[in-house]
């Protein structure tokens, strides 16, 4: 912004602004200014009766308002206009002051009142925008924006997450996490005056009733749809092992493979993109998509853009019929009211021509003209501008699909049908194995000519494959069955994989291309099945069948590779090929994979673990007695479930009707034993003995298909839609408790965790896991570094990042990002401590292990890792700035401590590590035994080098033995820091930050006399932020290059030169990982600065800001520069260092001022 | 498809019951014990092939992949008595792992097979035989079978070096393994029939007999793994819907 303001306006106050009366009952006017109004509700401080009733009315209109506001008065003539509110005085107060700061000035520039509120309404919008951008607070609806600010501002939440919708509810403030929640009910509840509830039960079994006034079942369904969702997500990251039909060796050929599955991905079915805005409108359009592709059977690129009613007909047609026309990007649908009389599917690419028909009066009606000149009449119902918009939007859509056009020919080419009404005896070679090796069965006895000559006629008047129209006769033909070089085509139709081939024209020969030759897991699984599927077919037999198949099956794998190969997809492809080509074979297999049954191949299988919970539901319904003896046996009916792949209702029949003799069952065994009995006799009659013929002909199979339509026809597509929507969810955690376990019972060590530990542990990880990797790809199941962040900020609470400013009341970001970098930087070298196999990921087995070193480590131990942590180079000794970025790590590590103490034990341990270092021999500091010795040790270390600024493990030791609080922090405080408890209690909202703001306020306290004059002596350099890239690239030479840190210097801008090489290498250590030589400090440098990006601030990187709250932090950082001044330059009485020693009588506080005075 | 048949023929003999090879028919009279095994191993070690070579005698050099699992019977006799092997016949592939507790719940004896000409089978192997001893009923006797191992045998005298050097599993490894974890251990040829009769006679041997007599075996519902996930044993995990049913 061009305009100049003081200070940044506050954030999380202002809104974007809204009419309102200013003259309200319920307001009262604190302060007054010629343009604004600062009000607050009278609820707050009148007695709590009247608060009550205003209460209750906020909450029954969902119109919770903050209990202060600034209204903008407009003149007299136009509303006035809220544009700041805040839960408390002081936010208000702050937006007040920011107000009368930036926007007093500009207005009274302005004369005309019109102009005046223009001016308040832009600067107000892009402050709101800006602020909020990516957030709901943009949103339009004022309530939902004052919602989502509130919902922030109560829980402590990640920013990527965003506020759906809400609804008032009779709970207190609970978060849980969509993915923990195992089962929702619509309870009817029984407390009080609220009618219904909804019960959310979480995989720790917890119940929670939310009591909704208005909107349970809107409520309902939204929470199904977006724990839907979670779940999805939750079973790509379940899987433990990465996605097998990666390629094993992938190194190389990283960037081209995310090229390829950007391409790969556009037509997949997998749900769970839409990280973007889960908004509420979006949620609701998004369902209705689904429904309507699955209808459909469509492309899941296609979205319902009209829908209207209509009657249709064709010249063949007699009359018209009723029904619903919707149109897509790419199709136009009908499907006539009673759905079996008649629909069609018309890809636009298919039409040639429409007219719009002469009309009477309020009847508008379409003629569509599709490539072989069939003319569809369509009239649509409604008035004119519902029909000029769906023409608009069909015309729109038509241009877009002129592309397709073009392929159209060649497409044909490939259906048989085509070739079929073109020329019946011509032979084409378009088919599968089929062709060659011939079809099972008898094609005489089966009258296959027949058939054919059925299809010719039907497909002559009614459209063919593209454009096929579907009428009862139709379902007729495909009862009678389907002759055997048209079977592919059909089934191909049916299930929309025809049009997945059409728009994805030259993605199998592309596939095939892409990855000759490639190895992954799930191909080797493949090789092994080859020879397995249907060996008796004749084609499988040879070179020419197996290949085929082989071609199919790793295609397959390569377009999912999260999916790869699963043992019975060989048997179904094997068995599709003899119908028709590999193409049409792998657009079959994908949709039977990722529409017809979901989740049925996937690694976890939950598809299927999911129909037997469903079928042992509908048993349990339907055959309660047969179930209730299934449970005292404890037979499993899952045992018997997974090689008859039949439709619910008629593995039900065959309960029923084998019923009797179940009952007598015990086992497991004898329960597969009747079943296959019964199967093995389904081709015999089913009463031998009846004494009428017609019965005694019926065969168990006709029975049983009797028994399944007669008896089970409630079973819908829809209610098992249903069914699986609300079982998915436990479904999903048992697989990932499953998973747990064995995860579990695999660690190689466990490192003295107890089993309750690893299982915290586990859950942290995963959970980490869980929202680190929301948008990626599964292809790495180790952590990385910033899901590291994550999980470790979730286990010991100074590692704890403010992960956005967004609930920050009046912090100063970046007094916050200063110590966030820090922190990361700390962070980052347990990350690689933690990674043994170098990997640049962490397995839980890492995790594991690195944790319980420090937890179950000695003080020695403990000790011994921070000074290798800290050690860089691996040397052996910590120089300079390796002593400074270890206290550093000491003030984070210790910053939301409440005490005093940690402070002065940190200026300590500057104080001595860098007095034993820098003078050794001539002792002028304190006589301290324990330093004396040190020293000694020092001195023998140090004497053949010429370097005397370091410290070895010994002396380290020594210094920290010598101070209580860093010896009892070293001997049990940092373990305990390491806490394993439940996620949910310790998610409570904002205790560390309170404390944090305690310890600041403290930190003022003890700084704050000295702290402002400071920032005047200090050198400028420290904030300016385009210096860190420049030395960060020179700092690994500035030890031992001394013309590489002038360059540094130079960069830098200071004045003081001399002092320059230690100030620069504090400041910039925050920023890398000074591990010089390593690959893996630059890969670490990637990933932070991406974080900072990703932050969107480039402030500077130290601890220093002019902010007070900064006081504290200021106080050691000058000391680390002191010291460093003081050392390199002892006889240039600088500037800065005569401001110092002014200073020093200011101080009260012991621990510094005999620190200074030593200096 | 052809699936359900396949079971089907596999089936036969053994509802022949009593006319198979192994039982002389004077026994018919004896009750048989039950035992269930359950069949684990990485995919295409053999695990079908091991069990069709003892139920029917036979091989299929392409035999289709287990889905899910097979379920076969077949009775043989020791000493005096006759027991029934009540088989499950697991798949393999890594996927269908999950579905694994659902078969070996209750089982009394379990093989885990591996293929010595593929080192990672016995890798895979010693997982299972991890899990069941941790997850599977706490008395389950376990036996490990070394399958193929046709395949490096020496066929001819010369080829015998070439043909040793197929094998990836040394003998001596794996059966130090299986001491060491307490396992039966064979080394078996389900396409010779070399070593298959003996796995299941010597784990009918190692069973406690004399506890199973009576007709139910099933001391050991709570012993043993919770059942496949995703599958409540419905008790009470559905308040609300099925009060009325308790075991």
């Amino acid at each position: 912004m061009s305009h100049s303001s003081h200070f940044d306006p506050p954030r999380g106050v202002f809104t974007l602004p809204t009419p309102c009366e200013l003259t309200n009952p319920f307001w009262d006017v604190i302060k007054t200014s010629e343009h604004f109004n600062l009000q607050r509700t009278k609820a707050s401080n009148i007695n709590s009766f009247y608060r009550g009733v205003i209460g209750t009315i906020q909450n029954v209109f969902d119109t919770k308002q903050p209990p202060f506001r600034i209204v903008f008065r407009a003149e007299p003539t136009s509303t006035s206009l809220q544009i700041a509110v805040s839960q408390t005085e002081k936010g208000i107060n702050e937006a007040w002051k920011w107000i009368e700061d930036s926007l007093f000035l500009g207005l009274t520039k302005l004369d005309d009142p019109g102009e005046k509120e223009n001016y308040v309404v832009t600067k107000i919008n892009s402050l709101v925008t800006r602020q909020d951008k990516g957030t709901d607070e943009v949103s339009e609806d004022e309530s939902v924006r004052a919602a989502s600010r509130a919902f922030r501002q109560t829980f402590d939440i990640a920013p990527t997450e965003r506020l759906v919708n809400f609804y008032s509810c009779a709970y207190r403030s609970i978060i849980q996490e969509l993915k923990d929640i195992q089962d929702l009910l619509k309870e009817r509840s029984k407390r009080g005056m609220v009618a219904d509830s909804i019960k959310v039960i979480t995989k720790d079994s917890q119940e929670h009733f939310f009591s909704n006034l208005f909107h349970r079942d809107e409520t309902y369904d939204t929470l199904m749809q977006l724990t839907s969702q979670s779940m999805q997500r939750l079973l790509k990251n379940a899987a433990i092992e990465p996605a097998p039909g990666k390629f094993l060796f992938d190194s190389s050929f990283e960037p081209n493979s995310d090229k390829d599955k950007s391409v790969l991905k556009f037509n997949s079915v997998v749900p769970c993109s839409p990280m973007v805005p889960p908004l509420k409108k979006g949620l609701e359009d998004q369902k209705r998509d689904k429904e309507f592709q699955l209808y459909f059977n469509l492309p899941t690129t296609e979205h319902l853009m009209e829908e209207c009613s209509c009657e249709f007909s064709t010249l063949e047609m007699k009359e018209y019929i009723n029904g619903k026309l919707q149109l897509s990007e790419g199709y136009l649908t009908f499907v006539a009211d009673n759905a079996k009389n008649c629909s069609f599917i018309l890809p636009l690419y298919t039409v040639r021509r429409v007219e719009r028909l002469n009309s009477r009066t309020n009847i508008f009606a379409l003629s569509i003209s599709n490539w072989h000149q069939m003319k569809l009449t369509l009239q649509i119902n409604g008035n004119k501008a519902l029909c000029d918009k769906f023409c608009n939007t069909l015309r729109d859509n038509l241009k877009q699909q002129v592309r397709h056009m073009k392929h159209l020919r060649s497409f044909l080419s490939t259906c048989f049908s085509e070739a079929l009404l073109v020329d019946p005896k011509k032979d084409i070679s378009v088919g599968g194995l089929g062709l060659i090796f011939g079809f099972p069965g008898d094609a005489k006895k089966l009258r296959d000519k027949y058939k054919t000559k059925l299809w010719i006629e039907y497909l002559q008047t009614h459209g063919r494959n593209l454009t096929l129209i579907k009428n009862p006769y139709f379902y007729k033909l495909v009862r009678v069955g389907l002759p055997n070089r048209l079977r592919g085509e059909i089934w191909e139709l049916c299930s929309g994989a025809m049009f997945l081939r059409f728009v994805n024209d030259g993605m199998y020969e592309k596939l095939q291309k892409d990855y000759a030759g490639k190895v992954s897991l799930s191909t080797e699984e493949i090789e092994k099945d080859l020879n397995r599927s249907l060996p008796e077919y004749t084609a499988y037999q040879t070179k020419e069948g197996i290949n085929t198949l082989r071609r199919v099956l790793t295609a397959y794998s390569w377009k999912d590779p999260e999916l790869g190969y699963c043992q019975a997809m060989n048997i179904v492809t094997s068995a599709i090929l003899i119908y028709m080509s590999e193409e049409q074979a792998f657009w079959i297999l994908s949709v039977l994979c990722d529409r017809m049954l979901p989740g049925y191949y996937s690694t976890s299988m939950y598809g299927a673990i999911l129909d037997q919970l469903i079928f042992e539901h509908y048993v349990q319904n339907k055959m309660p007695v047969l179930y209730e003896h299934f449970q005292n046996v404890d037979v499993q009916l899952s045992v018997a479930y997974l090689p008859w792949a039949l439709e619910y209702y008629s593995r039900l029949a065959i309960l029923k009707i084998n019923g009797d003799e179940l009952l007598t069952i015990t086992d497991d065994g004898q329960f597969i034993h009747v079943l296959k009995q019964y199967f093995g006799a389904l081709d015999q009659p089913a009463h031998p003995k009846n004494k009428n013929e017609k019965t005694r002909e019926t065969t168990k199979f006709n029975e049983l298909m009797m028994v399944a339509f007669k008896e089970f026809s409630s079973i819908t597509t829809e209610s098992v839609t249903e069914l699986r929507r609300t079982h998915q969810l436990k479904v999903v955690h048992n697989i990932e408790s499953y998973t747990k376990r064995g995860q579990i019972r695999n660690l190689k060590d466990t490192s003295k965790f107890s089993k309750n530990d690893i299982s915290i542990i586990y859950d942290k990880y995963y959970n980490a896991q869980f929202y680190g990797k929301q948008k990626s790809e599964r292809n790495d199941s180790r952590m990385d570094l910033n899901t590291f962040y994550r999980f470790l900020g979730n286990i010991a609470g100074w590692a704890k990042l403010d992960d956005d400013n967004l609930t920050k009341e009046n912090g100063s970001p970046r007094d916050n990002q200063g110590r966030r970098l820090v922190g990361y930087e700390f962070i980052n070298k347990l990350f690689i401590h933690f990674d043994r196999s170098t990997s640049g990921g962490l397995s839980l087995q890492d995790v594991v292990l690195g944790l319980g070193e420090i937890v179950f480590g000695d003080l020695l131990s403990r000790m011994e890792l921070f000074f290798n942590l800290h050690d860089s180079d691996k040397d052996g000794y910590l120089f300079k700035e390796e002593i400074l970025q270890m206290s550093e790590s000491f003030l984070f590590i210790f910053r939301n401590r409440q005490d005093d103490g940690h402070l002065g034990s940190v200026s300590n341990f500057i104080k001595n590590a860098f007095e034993y270092t820098e003078s050794m021999g001539e002792t002028n500091g304190v006589p301290d035994p324990h330093l004396s010795k040190t020293n000694e040790i020092g001195n023998l270390l140090t004497e053949h080098e010429e370097h005397n600024t370091r410290m070895s493990l010994p002396s380290f030791r020594m210094i920290i033995l010598a101070d209580g609080y860093l010896e009892e922090f070293f001997d049990s405080g940092f373990a305990t820091t390491f806490q394993f408890i439940e996620p949910t209690e310790e998610r409570s909202k904002g205790l560390g930050r309170e404390i944090f703001n305690a310890l600041m306020t403290d930190g003022m306290k003890l700084a704050g006399k000295f702290g402002k004059r400071l920032n005047n002596a200090r050198p400028k350099s420290f904030s300016s932020p385009d210096r860190k890239s420049s030395n960060s690239s020179s700092k690994k030479y500035s030890m031992n290059s001394p013309a590489q840190s002038t360059t540094s210097i130079m960069n830098s801008n200071n004045t003081t030169e001399s002092a320059n090489d230690n100030i620069n290498l504090n400041n910039s250590s925050s920023l890398l990982i000074p591990r010089s030589n390593s690959q893996d400090s630059f890969v670490s440098v990637e990933s932070q600065k991406s974080i900072l990006k990703v932050q969107g601030n480039d402030s500077p990187v130290s601890f220093c800001s002019e902010e007070e709250d900064d006081g504290l932090m200021q106080e050691v950082d000058r000391l680390l520069s002191e010291f460093s001044i003081d050392e390199a330059d002892h006889d240039n009485s600088s500037a800065l260092s005569i401001d110092m020693q002014d200073n020093t009588s200011l101080l009260e506080d012991d621990d510094v001022d005999k620190l200074l005075q030593d200096i | 498809m052809s699936n359900n048949s396949r079971q089907g023929t596999a089936e036969s003999p053994a509802r022949a019951g009593g006319e198979s090879n192994n039982v002389p028919s004077q026994n018919n009279n004896l009750k048989p014990v039950q035992v269930k095994l359950v069949l684990l191993g990485e995919a295409a070690v053999g695990k079908s092939s091991l069990v069709l070579r003892f139920v029917n005698n036979e091989f299929q050099e392409n035999k289709e992949p287990t889905i899910g699992a097979a379920f076969l019977t077949q009775k043989c006799r020791l000493e005096d008595k006759v027991i029934k092997f009540e088989i499950w016949d697991t798949a393999g592939q890594e996927r269908f792992h999950s579905l694994a507790p659902m078969y070996y719940r209750n089982a009394q004896a379990a093989v885990v097979v591996y293929d010595v000409t593929k080192s990672a089978s016995l890798d895979k192997a010693k997982s299972w035989v991890k899990e069941l001893q941790r997850q599977a009923n706490p008395n389950i006797v376990i036996a490990l079978a070394g399958n193929k191992i046709d395949l490096v045998q020496p066929t001819e005298e010369g080829e015998e070096e070439s043909a040793e050097s197929g094998r990836q599993v040394p003998t001596d490894e794996a059966k130090a393994y299986a001491m060491e974890a307490g396992l039966l251990f064979f080394e078996t040829s389900a396409k010779k029939g070399d070593g298959v009769r003996d796995v299941f006679t010597e784990i009918a041997k190692k069973i406690p007999l004399e506890l199973m007599m009576s007709p139910r075996p099933r001391q050991i519902v709570n012993g043993g793994p919770s059942p496949l996930p995703g599958l409540p044993r419905a008790n009470g995990q559905n308040p609300g819907q099925n009060s009325g049913c308790s075991c």
